[in-house]
């Protein structure tokens, strides 16, 4: 027999086997092992600053929920839902407004998409700044280390403030908002919500470490936070608390570091890049981001200048709701961050789309359509017609900060004081003809009305409604008084428990601990009709 | 079975030819079975004199000149051989009974084939006869309805990617596949099964049970598909022609939807008025807001007028009538409007066309069969089709004695045109599908003008047709763009080139001694090309390219030592079998794509002159398994039966330390109509009784990158290059720990045959637990998992079922056959335990639960109580609960949704599903039917809740059965008024559940074999012409559905009810040819 030639063939057979090492089989892709993250490390080490500027990163991320849909942005989708569930901004009633459940509010839905990515989105960031923070020795010392961790701190106290007054009224410190996560936390699914109060301990906590370490450190991009931010940040806080003075004291150290945006500077569409010197903190959108899913992003929506968006190609313009743009005086320069009825604003002067002029008629197929009434043009395009839409977003202004102040000295006695600054500010940089009683507000409520007015679209709609303890006011007992579709025609009261949002199934099915939301109902078109919120009146 | 019967007398007369002695006499007679009939073709011989021979005519007559002492030997395949001394008889009637040792079915079984008796295992086979009826271009397609236990789910028509998915026994896992291993030829298959041409397949095996299926361990879990392709069968050369035309339909109706554009006005109309009336408003005020509203896309209306209304006068009455003297057609000074019908538009007829011709022979050292395939498969909607090439070539060669070399290579080259659709994403106003069966019939496909005479005509521009996308005066509210016009000018192919190869050598040192090597590759180059035309949804880009490579590549090694013995002098027989195997996998993509094109109709990136999006990427991604097997099988007398089988796997999804898993079976089979005691029973011709358990194991968590390296944490990273910083997140969070899913089966049943034939079957029953299940736990939000879920090994479920088969004849003549077919199925499927983590309330979501006690198929939905006849609001159920939780009341009723309890109600399957045939052969014609059934179980039809809408949906398609909506004078009813309410939204509700009962005709062919002696003078062997319809009729609970699509459960946006943005499936009715020659 020739037995030897097939053991021969059969050992060929096995030693070609032999080389194939199932351990060795790693990816090859845009994913890492963590053992691949190390060998980078080990042979980059610069590249371990990556994880650090990933959570920056994730703020804006398009599709960062796995959603893979236009309304899946992260941080950015938060602020933009706080607006549409506000008073003030509105987008059509059609089918491509991804958002109508924020309009109609039936939001508050444990099934649905949009909260659940409003809820999921600050876990994400916490969770990632908790494992950062964990990295380090208790003991760290060295200044760079130091840095990152404070600006970790300041991003999870960012992340409580998003997600706190979602679930629960600030005003209200000891009712239930969130569970609280820190790196301590072992078991989540027995991990109650805990009150207001306790989540904003840390968060203040998180803050005073960051105003305290990060003295003297200079940030390589406005991405990043630096003292002025945690000051910001820490001024915030405070206004959710009542702690007035500390507000004001807080806002006092930005506005000295920034100034305001000129009248001409935004006499066109503008609040697009970060490198605008009135920003403090800035979402640095880049196109490498936006390539994953361009629809995805704050300039498919709230830009009106966007060649690649829903907001332009399907006409779901974000618009101001007339109630509020009628009170704006004409000799403001914000009263041109809206078309009027005639789909007018000096802002569009000389401005072309792909060189075409008009824009606010203009049409082109599957890709503008023309403004509707009242569609903002207060949010440019670095490029009119773009499609790459890697504007950058605003996260904190020096004119914010500037009401701030102005809200914190107004409430902490010190009236003159904040008339003053309030004065100066929009006389010097939006209307020249200002007059701080003007409207006959009280300064309470015309500071109110200014946030509302300048900080239109980043952020803060239903957020000052309910800090503020304001009904929600979005039509004045008649269709005509407002230009909101009929659908989202309602008034809630002020303590009206369908503002609070529901927790996703998801937690209520795994963290057994949670007791839910349950107190009002899906608000019904025209519903109170007679609520006033005192600016708008 | 004639033809073989010649071509085995053949054989046998050629081996013993030599010459005749004297001293004969002639001898005549009939040889026929114990029925009577006449057998044909038999050969009849002289003993010990191999020349002297002849064969039975068609009447079974035979005469022969042979000694008048000698001895003649008749022997026939299929039949015992037999022997008759002459003893000077002149006329000898020979009755020959039949050899069910030689008739008995060799079935393909894991790592060889087994007669059907020795079988320890369950296993259902198809052959190529039913296969090539089948006009289809996936082979997998020809398991519907003829093996039980087997569930095919498929209401896919696509031309391009027929693949069905495929559940053996009921669904075993949580999150890992519950998809077979597909094998061809021996070799683990992951390309796509149509690369396969159905006309090569000689067989297909179904292994069910671990007894069958163990032995391929981990991957054998839910079952093997065996796919077994053909060799010669002959020893002349015969060559086969296949040609086949047909046309390709749509299969499913549309739903019954509202297409009088007048009765779609007037229902959104009223819809409108009833949304302010019932806020509060007067009916005064109802009217006018409808009147303001109805053409206004921003604030909930309809966007379009294609009436003309008489100046000055209402569009619709206060009657809720349109206008009597409107017409329609309207003309706004610029454009001219008036409804399409996009269902009509976008759906056509296609020709479908096949050609196959095959060669194959073999001699003593050599066995060759080589094929050529042509497909050209037409879509039922434009710019949707499949083209295929294949040719095969399986060879065998004995080297030596103890050598033999085996080689098979298959080549498939197929071209597709894809039309677009997503079927897993709801609500894309991209799918044409989407788009056609959910568009208001008000609404323009193009864009008209009228001509100086004034008569409307169709817009054209560049010789383009000018599609309606929103760029008239008019707005839709819904549905961007134009998807019939995307599908128009956009281009997308697909091009794949797949080598799949075998070699193996077989060395036979010693008798009874095996040893063997197989070398087995996939190579499946994929190159797509995807053009989004500027005159499309991409004109703000200029244009789109995507292009993409994807190279899959699998090698697979196989060696193997086989030993065969009969131990002398005894009636022990074994079959030891022990190897090693090793699969490795790697998963390649190129893919590119940038925009601005220069040429709008070239889709390749060097046409495409963007700078700012242009995106390159590629990756590896590997997967390996290795293992040892082994089996050993004893046969006692041909009486008793035993197997066991062991396997121990590892697999590169699990962290060193957790990759091994040891899997095997135990079985066993007694034949009893062997034993002595029933040799007289003599209506039971064959009665096997079985039993088998086993373990298998499954670690395919999906295909998705993630879950190539589900044990290990991942990251993933980006660049600034502003700031020139990289950022790195972490994407997914893996867990060391994951190891096998394991599932053991066990089985018990009997194969019997009665009544010589008329009744033949087999019953099984089974049980499956599956254990540590392969899961994605999800894990509280605030956790902050990158992700949601973790993969775990958690949790256990038990399917359980019994499967029926039955088969026979009810005639059986010389002339005339006529059989039939039945099986059924039923499985239970049951949550044994779930994650600690887990609450007793189990896992809920938004339509299902999971709960221990439940399905992985249990219903969690809302409870509809009907309409409330005073004010026509639709209500709800729900558990009325005091402060501290407890339900005070249970199924109290209310019209706020928010309040209403999710239930849990119960599991979808259905309690039965099978199949059912009958063929007929009678005088050369052949006609035969297969169906395939359901019953007993709930489909969540969501699609009709998309038509059932009471909210706005503007714009969107309208069920009839919202005419029966309640009215104050229509009361008794159970469609809420329409009033524009949006509590329900998308949400589940149980009132969308329907019947998923069905029967379906899956196949019906008629042929005509032409009787050779017609034929023969032209020289060919055989001659049949066919007309074949595939997927002639669905019967189902409403028209519209398909309960095929899914399993069944789902919602609005999920599961089932994603169904109308399907490819609906297609019929055909063809027309072929068969030559042989």
């Amino acid at each position: 027999m020739k037995l030897n030639k097939i053991y021969l063939t059969l050992a060929a057979g096995l030693a070609f086997t032999a080389c194939q090492d199932i351990d060795e089989i790693v990816p090859q892709s845009d994913r890492m092992l963590e053992s691949q993250v190390k060998e980078t490390n080990t042979i980059v080490p610069s590249r371990a600053e990556a994880s650090f500027t990933g959570m920056f990163t994730s703020i804006g991320k398009p599709y960062a929920s796995g959603y893979n849909t236009p309304d899946d942005f992260a941080f950015l989708v938060m602020a933009f839902c706080n607006d549409l569930e506000g008073a003030d901004a509105l987008i059509p009633d059609t089918g491509y407004n991804w958002f109508s459940v924020c309009g109609e509010y039936s939001s508050r839905n444990a099934n649905y998409r949009n909260p659940y990515i409003r809820y999921e989105t600050p876990y994400k960031l916490i969770a990632n700044v908790n494992t950062f923070l964990s990295g380090f020795p208790e003991d760290v010392t060295d200044e760079n280390s130091i840095h990152l961790i404070a600006q970790a701190k300041a991003l999870r106290a960012f992340a409580y403030m998003q997600l706190v007054p979602a679930f629960q009224f600030v005003t209200n410190l000891d009712g239930p908002a969130v569970p609280l996560v820190t790196p301590e936390t072992e078991d989540f699914t027995h991990n109650p919500r805990a009150s207001v109060r306790d989540i904003y301990a840390l968060v203040i906590e998180d803050l005073n470490y960051a105003v305290e370490k990060l003295e003297g450190f200079k940030r390589s991009s406005k991405m990043y936070i630096d003292q002025t931010v945690a000051y910001g940040l820490r001024a915030r806080a405070n206004l959710d608390l009542g702690n007035y003075a500390d507000a004001a004291a807080d806002a006092a150290r930005v506005i000295a570091q920034y100034t305001p945006a000129s009248i001409a500077e935004v006499s066109k569409p503008s609040f697009m890049s970060i490198d605008e010197h009135n920003w403090v903190w800035g979402y640095d959108m880049t196109a490498a981001l936006t390539l994953k899913k361009t629809d995805a992003t704050p300039s498919s929506w709230i830009r009106s200048f966007s060649g690649d968006s829903y907001s332009a190609a399907c006409q779901c313009y974000v618009s101001i709701n007339k109630l509020l743009w009628n009170k704006i005086p004409a000799t403001d320069i914000r009263k041109q961050w809206w078309v009027d009825e005639g789909l007018h604003s000096t802002l569009l002067d000389g401005l072309t789309w792909k060189g075409k002029g008009d824009i606010a008629n203009l049409s082109i197929n599957n890709e503008k359509e023309p403004f509707l009434p009242y569609t903002n043009v207060k949010f440019g395009c670095l490029t009119i017609g773009t499609t790459t839409n890697d504007e950058d977003f605003p996260l904190m202004r020096v004119e914010e900060m500037i009401l701030v102040r102005a809200e914190g000295l107004a409430k902490s006695g010190k009236e003159t004081e904040a008339a003053q600054v309030l004065s100066d500010f929009v006389t010097t940089y939006r209307d020249p003809q200002y007059s701080v009683n003007g409207r006959g507000l009280s300064l309470a409520d015309e500071i109110w009305f200014q946030r509302r007015v300048e900080l239109w679209g980043e952020g803060f709609g239903i957020y000052d409604i309910k800090r503020l303890g304001k009904p929600l006011v979005r039509f004045h007992g008649t269709p005509e008084s407002t230009n909101i579709a009929p659908a989202f025609r309602f008034n809630m009261a002020a303590d009206d428990g369908w503002l609070l949002m529901r927790f996703p199934q998801t937690e209520l099915d795994t963290n057994f601990s949670i007791e839910d939301n349950n107190n009002g109902s899906l608000p019904v078109m025209d519903q109170n009709p007679t609520l006033r919120d005192g600016v708008t009146d | 079975m004639k033809k073989i019967r010649l071509f085995f007398t053949a054989m046998v007369l050629l081996i013993f030819s030599v010459a005749v002695s004297a001293q004969n006499i002639t001898v005549t007679g009939t040889v026929s079975d114990e029925s009577g009939a006449a057998v044909a073709g038999a050969g009849v011989l002289l003993k010990g004199n191999n020349t002297v021979y002849t064969m039975t005519d068609n009447a079974g007559q035979y005469r022969i000149s042979v000694p008048a002492n000698g001895t003649l030997t008749v022997n026939c395949l299929g039949y015992q051989d037999t022997e008759v001394n002459v003893a000077g008889q002149s006329v000898i009637n020979i009755v020959l009974i039949e050899d069910k040792q030689m008739l008995e079915e060799t079935i393909v079984v894991a790592y060889g084939t087994a007669t059907k008796s020795s079988f320890t295992g369950s296993a259902a086979m198809v052959k190529s006869e039913s296969i090539e009826k089948k006009i289809s271009a996936n082979v997998t397609n020809a398991l519907a309805g003829t093996t039980p236990g087997v569930q095919i789910i498929s209401g896919s028509g696509d031309p391009t990617s027929s693949s069905p998915t495929i559940r053996i026994r009921g669904i075993g896992s949580m999150s890992a596949s519950n998809s077979p291993l597909i094998v061809v030829d021996g070799m683990p298959y992951e390309g796509s099964i149509s690369d396969i041409n159905p006309n090569d397949v000689e067989s297909m095996s179904v292994l069910k049970d671990a007894s069958a299926s163990a032995i391929y361990g981990h991957r054998g879990a839910n079952g093997v598909v065996l796919i077994t392709t053909k060799k010669a069968s002959s020893g002349d050369a015969q060559v086969k022609f296949d040609a086949r035309f047909g046309v390709n339909s749509r299969l499913i109706p549309q739903y019954d939807v509202i297409t009088d554009p007048a009765e779609y006005y007037e229902t959104y109309y009223k819809m409108m008025y009833n949304q302010y009336y019932y806020a509060g408003h007067t009916s005064a005020e109802s009217y006018e807001y409808a009147d303001k509203y109805i053409f206004d896309q921003n604030n909930g209306g309809l966007g379009y007028q294609v009436y003309t209304v008489p100046e000055g006068e209402k569009f619709i009455g206060t009657n809720f009538k349109l206008n009597p003297k409107a017409t329609l057609g309207y003309y706004d000074g610029t454009y001219y409007y008036t409804p399409d019908n996009w269902y009509k538009e976008a759906f056509h007829n296609s020709f479908r066309q096949e050609y196959n011709v095959s060669v194959s022979g073999s001699s003593d050292r050599f066995n060759y069969y080589a094929s050529a395939g042509i497909l050209n498969d037409g879509g039922m909607v434009s710019n949707s089709n499949y083209k295929r090439y294949t040719g095969r070539v399986n060879a065998d060669y004995q080297v030596k004695k103890w050598f033999k070399v085996s080689t098979s290579l298959n080549y498939s080259h197929s071209n597709s045109q894809v039309a677009d659709y997503d079927d897993e994403t709801y609500g894309s106003s991209g799918n044409i599908f989407y788009i056609v069966n959910n568009m208001g019939p008000i609404y323009p496909l193009y864009v008209r003008k009228l001509d100086e005479d004034g008569n409307p005509y169709i817009l054209t521009e560049n010789g383009r047709t000018v599609y309606d996308s929103n760029n008239t005066n008019f707005k839709r509210p819904n549905f961007v763009g134009n998807a019939i016009r995307d599908n128009e000018v956009d281009d997308r192919h697909n091009y794949a080139d797949v080598l799949v190869g075998k070699w193996g050598a077989v060395f036979t040192p010693v008798e009874g001694l095996t040893l063997s090597a197989n070398l087995g590759i996939t190579d499946d180059n994929t190159r797509s090309t995807e053009l989004y035309s500027q005159f499309g949804s991409a004109s703000s880009d200029d244009g789109q390219v995507y292009v993409e490579h994807n190279r899959l590549f699998t090698v697979n090694q196989q060696y193997l030592a086989e030993y065969k013995k009969n131990i002398a002098g005894t009636e022990h027989s074994i079959d030891i079998l022990a190897g090693y195997e090793q699969y490795k996998k790697t998963s390649q993509l190129l893919y590119g794509q940038n925009d601005h094109l220069f040429n709008p109709l070239i889709g390749e990136l060097s046409n495409a002159d963007g700078t700012e999006k242009k995106t390159v990427k590629s990756y590896t991604n590997e997967y390996m398994t290795e293992g040892f097997l082994a089996r050993a099988q004893y046969d006692y007398a041909g009486k008793y039966f035993a197997s066991a089988s062991f396997r121990r796997d590892a697999s590169s999804r699990f962290a060193k330390g957790h990759r091994w898993g040891n899997f095997g079976s135990l079985g066993a089979a007694w034949l009893v109509t062997r034993e002595d005691f029933m040799k007289d029973v003599s209506w039971v011709d064959m009665l096997k009784l079985k039993v088998s358990y086993g373990i298998q194991g499954n670690d395919n968590l999906g295909t998705r990158a993630q879950w190539y390296y589900p044990y290990a944490d991942q990251y993933t990273h980006s660049y600034n290059s502003s700031t020139n910083e990289y950022s790195m997140q972490l994407a997914f969070k893996g867990n060391s720990e994951l190891t096998w899913e394991t599932s053991k089966s066990f089985n018990i049943g009997t194969d019997f045959e009665l009544l010589k034939g008329a009744l033949n079957g087999s019953i099984e029953l089974f049980t499956r637990k599956t254990e540590d299940l392969l899961y994605s736990k999800d894990v509280p939000l605030s956790a902050g998992n990158p992700t949601g879920v973790i993969p775990v090994n958690v949790g256990s479920i038990m399917n359980k079922g019994i499967e029926v088969t039955l088969d026979g004849s009810i005639i059986n003549t010389r002339d005339v056959n006529w059989t039939w077919n039945l099986n059924l199925s039923h499985y239970s499927n049951k949550i044994l335990s779930l994650d600690d983590s887990v609450s007793e309330e189990g896992i809920k979501q938004s339509y299902r639960i999971y709960k221990v006690g439940g399905s992985l198929y249990e219903l969690y939905i809302r409870k509809y109580a009907g309409v409330d006849p005073e004010s026509g609001k639709a209500l709800y159920y729900y558990d009325e609960k005091d402060d501290d939780g407890n339900v005070i009341a249970t199924m109290q009723t209310t019209s706020d949704f928010s309040k209403a309890t999710q239930y849990e109600d119960g599991s979808i399957l259905p309690k039965l599903y099978g199949g059912f045939g009958t063929s007929v052969s009678a005088y050369g014609f052949d006609l035969s039917a297969q169906f395939s059934y359901q019953l007993g179980g709930r489909y969540y039809d969501g699609s009709y809740q998309a038509l059932m809408h009471t909210q706005a949906s503007a714009g969107q398609a309208w069920h009839r059965d919202v005419l029966k909506a309640w009215t104050p004078d229509n009361t008794n009813t159970d469609v809420p008024r329409l009033d524009g309410d949006i509590q329900v939204a998308q949400a589940a509700v149980d009132r969308f559940l329907i019947s998923s009962n069905y029967l379906s005709i899956n196949n019906v062919t008629l042929g005509y074999t032409v009787p050779a002696r017609l034929v023969k003078k032209a020289g060919i062997g055989s001659l049949r012409v066919y007309v074949s319809g595939e997927n002639l009729a669905v019967f189902t609970a409403r028209k519209g559905v398909d309960p095929r699509f899914a399993m069944g459960i789902g919602s609005y946006t999920a599961g089932s009810g994603l169904s109308t943005g399907g490819y609906g499936a297609m019929r055909n009715i063809t027309g072929g040819i068969t030559l042989t020659f």
